[in-house]
């Protein structure tokens, strides 16, 4: 269960709507940060997880529940639908993983995930991304590790425009940097009628 | 725009990037034992190479691993990318130059 008093980063920010492009916040999901050798943590990660995890830059690898990130050659982000779903993969991998030289760690409060979706994702993100997110470079179940301005991201594509529900990509965002993000995206996604937001902290928006 | 091939993720824009300074500079190994312009010469003298220079970066905003970089200087062209603790490659052909200039201070 969630505590009833917990608040989620981007709690004061109503989900906005415009032509093509929509913005949510997906709040409590669960993250687990996964550190180790490749090799090493595969077998008994898969036999966990039943993921495999991703060995190369951008990968991902997807299950009913839960998914994988590449973050680093030695480092992953795993993501539940729901927080406690997170504690308990914390529980199962210490057990499945002990003897082997690991590290996992509860990070869902460190994070929030911020949903982009409609026609206009790619367009909106690649205002202020400086990597190519066409569709030819920027597949499906690719995560990309960049920069928003001045936030540190992860960028990962769930659904591509050919999918039934449309283009849709998830943000992971530290959460004090969050409202900036937000505010960032809203921004950028003026052109498709989102409303302009304004900036809750004391870092001002670059020029987008 | 500069591209920096980042050896895990590969060319990334360079704001993505920290420069890390110049690579293959070991710390001393009695530190209390130098003299304070030994000292002044580890912490501060760089060599300010004009040409083909090794040196350090972090893939800050992708993988946030280090490696070392030969870059040229002169031209900012990448030259080779290696991981931290080895040696720089050897390069072959007319990048091994040495820019004329240099005499000039000798």
């Amino acid at each position: 269960m969630i505590d009833a008093r917990a608040r989620s980063p981007l709690a004061h920010r109503a989900p906005l709507a415009g032509d093509d492009l929509r913005l949510a916040e997906r709040p409590f999901e669960g993250l687990l940060a996964l550190r180790g050798e490749a090799d090493e943590l595969d077998p008994a990660f898969g036999a966990a997880t039943g993921l495999a995890l991703p060995r190369a830059c951008r990968g991902t690898s997807r299950g009913p529940g839960s998914s994988a990130l590449w973050l680093a050659p030695d480092e992953w982000l795993v993501v539940t639908p729901a927080v406690e779903d997170a504690a308990r993969l914390a529980t199962e991998l210490a057990l499945a993983l002990a003897g082997l030289r690991h590290q996992v760690v509860d990070v869902s409060d460190y994070y929030t995930v911020v949903q982009v979706s409609g026609r206009a994702t790619r367009a909106a993100l690649a205002k202020l991304v400086a990597l190519d997110l066409h569709p030819r470079a920027w597949r499906r179940d690719e995560v990309l590790g960049t920069h928003l301005a001045k936030a540190i991201v992860q960028i990962w594509l769930v659904a591509g425009e050919t999918d039934a529900g449309g283009a849709e990509a998830r943000v992971v965002v530290r959460r004090s940097l969050a409202d900036y993000v937000w505010c960032l995206l809203a921004e950028a996604g003026r052109e498709w009628g989102l409303d302009p937001q304004r900036p809750i902290g004391r870092v001002r928006l670059e020029a987008v | 725009m500069l591209l920096v091939p980042c050896p895990n993720c590969g060319e990334r824009d360079q704001s993505e990037f920290h420069y890390g300074g110049e690579a293959h500079r070991t710390r001393p190994t009695a530190p209390e034992t130098l003299s304070d312009d030994e000292w002044a010469d580890y912490v501060f003298m760089r060599t300010n190479t004009k040409g083909v220079f090794a040196e350090r970066w972090c893939h800050t905003a992708g993988c946030r691993k280090w490696f070392n970089a030969l870059r040229d200087t002169g031209s900012d062209a990448f030259l080779a990318v290696y991981r931290m603790g080895e040696e720089p490659p050897r390069l072959g052909g007319e990048e091994k130059e040495e820019a004329p200039a240099d005499e000039a201070f000798a």
